[in-house]
């Protein structure tokens, strides 16, 4: 457990000493921000509130969890396990006592990880960035509500971080497994549209599916089934993850 | 299980899709022995070491470290080696002394005053916070070490260990084997192609040709067996091991 644990905080030392992350964890607590003068024109041009200050948050997850997120697990599942293989730097972290289990799901925790510090920080920034929009009563159950909905998003975007870590056991360099897991998602997200029926057997489909934790109209039989759905996929995904992690040979 | 031998390899067995690998290696390397394996470019020393390191799996046989088997305890068996493969391979994007906390986190009751004792025993004391992206090729083989090292091993397992440094910090490596060899009774397994640098630093030696060991023994044994030097013993082998394989030929297309 403590050498898990501390292979844990090895990959996420290495995440945040990437120049990329850091950008992307600034992008996220920023982006909320950003949006404000576009919100606040439009609610001018409209006459009336677009979106209040208490949807804000949520309108604000919808853009992270099915654009920056995403791209942010591509990246660090590429550079984590596409990348080390490919400048050999893995060997470093596998000649050492520990088993390639725990070195496979402590680079997984620290990607996810890094996914949840994602959810928090755009939470927290765009929680505060609400309170320059006009809003109704109710903004505190708005809050709760949005940090509910940040909370369940996780669900998704992990079984996406396990497929994305999938498609990078296949490639040697980081480029190409980046540029394959966007081709997946993008094509994925456009089956959405195409061929909704099929979709709905693919996690992409269920990046929005924080919309049944808040509205009223889910029963808890079919958020239990998305749930069940969501977790299977991501421990199938982990699984077949690290059989392909454990043969690889460098 | 005899706690004397650091490393034993036995019937070790691989072959890769262009047919190249190893073939039966076996041998032992007791505690406090600084064994070298040598062979030319291609004889398949890094695969060895590869599979000692747990980097690849072999076809067949086994190696134990410690008594333990790398294939079944592979903690266990590794908890008291250090390794430094080809060239070292450290994380561009940080710094010496960060890429030494990674290694030295993995090692539970390690002092912290650890990282800057290997830091200053492979030369780059000044350096550490550098990041590893603007060192030499020279620096980089050196932090290389420094992370075998860091955990204070019993056994070290070096590939190639003076590959892209100068003449000064060759000296100084061998030196250091020599050293903790002798003060620390750290066991070395050290590959090379250059068989001068075997003669200065070993007391036994592997032959490795073309994936099989083809001789093995004490260095002194080896070079009075030589007459000359181990370079004159080295090809004298490699001639008769060709002729066998002539004959061998020969025979096969006579039937």
């Amino acid at each position: 457990m403590n050498l898990l644990l501390s292979s844990t905080i090895n990959e996420w030392t290495k995440l945040r000493s990437r120049k990329k992350t850091v950008f992307f964890l600034a992008l996220i607590a920023l982006l909320p921000f950003l949006g404000l003068p576009a919100v606040m024109k439009l609610q001018g041009g409209f006459g009336i509130a677009a979106i209040a200050g208490s949807d804000y948050p949520i309108t604000v997850l919808n853009l992270l969890a099915s654009f920056v997120l995403p791209l942010l697990i591509f990246m660090s599942a590429a550079d984590m396990f596409s990348g080390e293989f490919g400048d050999k730097t893995i060997r470093s972290v596998l000649a050492r006592p520990v088993s390639r289990f725990k070195i496979f799901f402590a680079k997984l925790i620290a990607a996810f990880s890094l996914v949840a510090a994602g959810l928090l920080l755009g939470w927290i920034s765009s929680a505060i960035a609400s309170f320059f929009l006009p809003h109704a009563d109710g903004l505190p159950r708005a809050l709760a509500e949005s940090a509910l909905a940040h909370a369940v998003t996780a669900l998704p975007l992990f079984a996406i971080c396990a497929a994305a870590v999938v498609v990078a056991m296949f490639f040697k360099h980081a480029s190409g497994a980046l540029a394959i897991c966007i081709l997946v998602y993008a094509a994925a997200k456009l089956l959405g549209f195409v061929l909704p029926q099929y979709a709905a057997w693919l996690p992409t489909a269920y990046m929005d599916w924080h919309e049944l934790w808040i509205g009223s109209a889910a029963t808890a039989g079919r958020i239990a089934t998305v749930f069940s759905y969501l977790l299977g996929c991501g421990i199938v995904l982990s699984t077949l993850g690290y059989c392909a992690f454990d043969k690889k040979e460098v | 299980m005899n706690a004397e031998i650091a490393l034993d390899i036995q019937g070790l067995s691989k072959t890769y899709r262009n047919k190249r690998g190893i073939d039966d290696i076996t041998l032992q390397v007791a505690r406090g022995d600084v064994y070298g394996f040598f062979g030319p470019n291609g004889a398949g020393k890094s695969t060895v070491m590869k599979i000692i390191a747990g980097l690849i799996k072999p076809d067949r046989g086994h190696v134990r470290l410690f008594g333990h088997d790398v294939g079944d305890q592979y903690e266990l068996a590794m908890s008291q080696a250090g390794v430094l493969i080809e060239k070292a391979e450290a994380f561009e994007y940080m710094s010496g002394r960060r890429n030494l906390e990674l290694a030295a986190r993995l090692y539970p009751g390690l002092p912290k005053t650890r990282i800057d004792e290997v830091l200053e025993l492979v030369g780059l004391a000044a350096s550490g916070r550098e990041k590893v992206g603007h060192y030499s090729l020279g620096m980089k083989q050196r932090l290389g070490i420094a992370c075998a090292l860091v955990s204070k091993p019993k056994l070290l397992i070096l590939d190639e260990p003076t590959n892209g440094l100068d003449i000064e910090s060759m000296v100084e490596v061998r030196e250091l084997i020599k050293r903790l060899a002798a003060q620390e009774r750290t066991t070395f397994f050290v590959s090379s192609h250059l068989i001068s640098e075997m003669e200065m630093i070993c007391n036994r030696i592997g032959i490795l040709h073309e994936g099989k060991l083809i001789r093995e023994g004490g260095m002194a044994e080896l070079l009075q067996e030589s007459g000359q030097s181990l370079e004159t013993y080295f090809v004298a082998q490699l001639r008769i091991e060709r002729e066998g394989a002539r004959h061998e030929s020969a025979a096969v297309q006579y039937h």
